[in-house]
């Protein structure tokens, strides 16, 4: 993978950006999720779309790991502060856990997956790590036994959805948004 | 339309072996997670438990339609408690964490019917009755769960 060989977003600055708008992006993406009557699809706590898992399947397909992470992490953040300490806490977890098993999967992309099983694994590994917060704050396994099953089913689909999006979206980024050689 | 079609070839033509893997491998451990609580499912005697920082607050016997057990410390973790009992339906009114619910006990079953909770999650699980099935309010940091009275679930001793 071949991030910096575009003249235009090499630069500090140009990085700091491009970055910016990303991170802008993903939390808008999470908050217009966490308005969505999503419960009413599939009353399971927990339950999401994952519109924000395209701007991390596109950020970790074309861009530095470590600039993935702060998008990341701000991004829950700043969701936080609109749906409370409870939701950043699983959010949180279930991002970051995601993000490292596609972290994980990075290097068989293009050849062994695609970014729709990128973002299918980050979207089971999200779910298995917020159950696992609520295990822990409800102080019972017996929760994660009943709903983690529901979650995983959904997040096959959430995880499909979301990856077919994600795939015209870096194609066109990289082609049109920010053409140059090579990728961002 | 031929350009549709044409975008969506290209999609799918970019989808790799891999992909099936991830979401074969999630239905796997949802599967094989499914069957364990299903293996203890089929009991005639039910109740469920409302259950709030690791502590059975009350069991309440669904087929009785009364109370079996209150917890002493009920009051230290739940803001307000209050029980009423009609006619065909009982309630009962709890809160915690500045967030107020209602367990509606009806015809053998249980339900969050309203709370003033953000996501309205625990409203939506509905009406809840069999042993294994859970409803949960998490701003209130409280779950309800159905449990089917035994042998095999109570314990023979209890250590400490």
């Amino acid at each position: 993978m071949d991030y910096s060989k575009n003249k235009r977003f090499n630069s500090p600055s140009g990085r700091i950006a491009i970055i910016a708008v990303f991170t802008a992006f993903a939390i808008v993406l999470s908050v217009i999720e966490s308005i969505l009557p999503t419960a009413a699809l599939l009353p399971v706590p927990g339950f999401k779309i994952g519109l924000a898992n395209i701007v991390t399947v596109f950020a970790i397909v074309t861009m530095r790991p470590s600039e993935t992470f702060f998008i990341i992490t701000v991004r829950c953040l700043v969701a936080g502060l609109f749906t409370g300490p409870v939701s950043l806490l699983f959010s949180l977890t279930g991002a970051l856990l995601a993000f490292f098993v596609m972290l994980a999967l990075l290097p068989a992309a293009g050849k062994a997956v695609s970014p729709v099983g990128l973002s299918i694994a980050g979207a089971g590994a999200h779910n298995i790590g917020q159950t696992v917060v609520a295990a822990f704050l409800l102080k019972d396994i017996g929760i994660m036994l009943f709903y983690l099953p529901f979650l995983l089913v959904s997040s096959v689909f959430t995880g499909a959805i979301t990856g077919i999006v994600a795939i015209p979206v870096i194609d066109i980024i990289n082609r049109k948004v920010l053409p140059g050689k090579g990728k961002l | 339309m031929v350009s549709d079609i044409k975008r969506k070839r290209k999609i799918f033509s970019k989808m790799k072996w891999g992909d099936f893997v991830a979401g074969g491998l999630c239905i796997i451990i949802a599967a094989l997670l499914w069957t364990v609580p299903a293996l203890n499912s089929e009991h005639s005697g039910v109740f469920f438990e409302v259950v709030a920082e690791n502590e059975v607050l009350m069991a309440y016997d669904l087929i009785d339609n009364d109370s079996m057990y209150i917890s002493e410390s009920i009051g230290y973790i739940l803001e307000s408690f209050s029980k009423e009992k009609g006619p065909g339906e009982t309630i009962i009114s709890m809160s915690r964490n500045k967030i107020d619910f209602y367990l509606i006990i009806k015809d053998g079953k249980v339900g969050f019917t309203e709370s003033n909770c953000p996501q309205k999650v625990c409203i939506n699980t509905g009406f809840i009755g069999k042993p294994g099935e859970f409803a949960v309010c998490l701003p209130a940091g409280v779950f309800v769960r159905i449990k089917g009275r035994s042998e095999k679930d109570d314990p023979d001793f209890v250590l400490g």
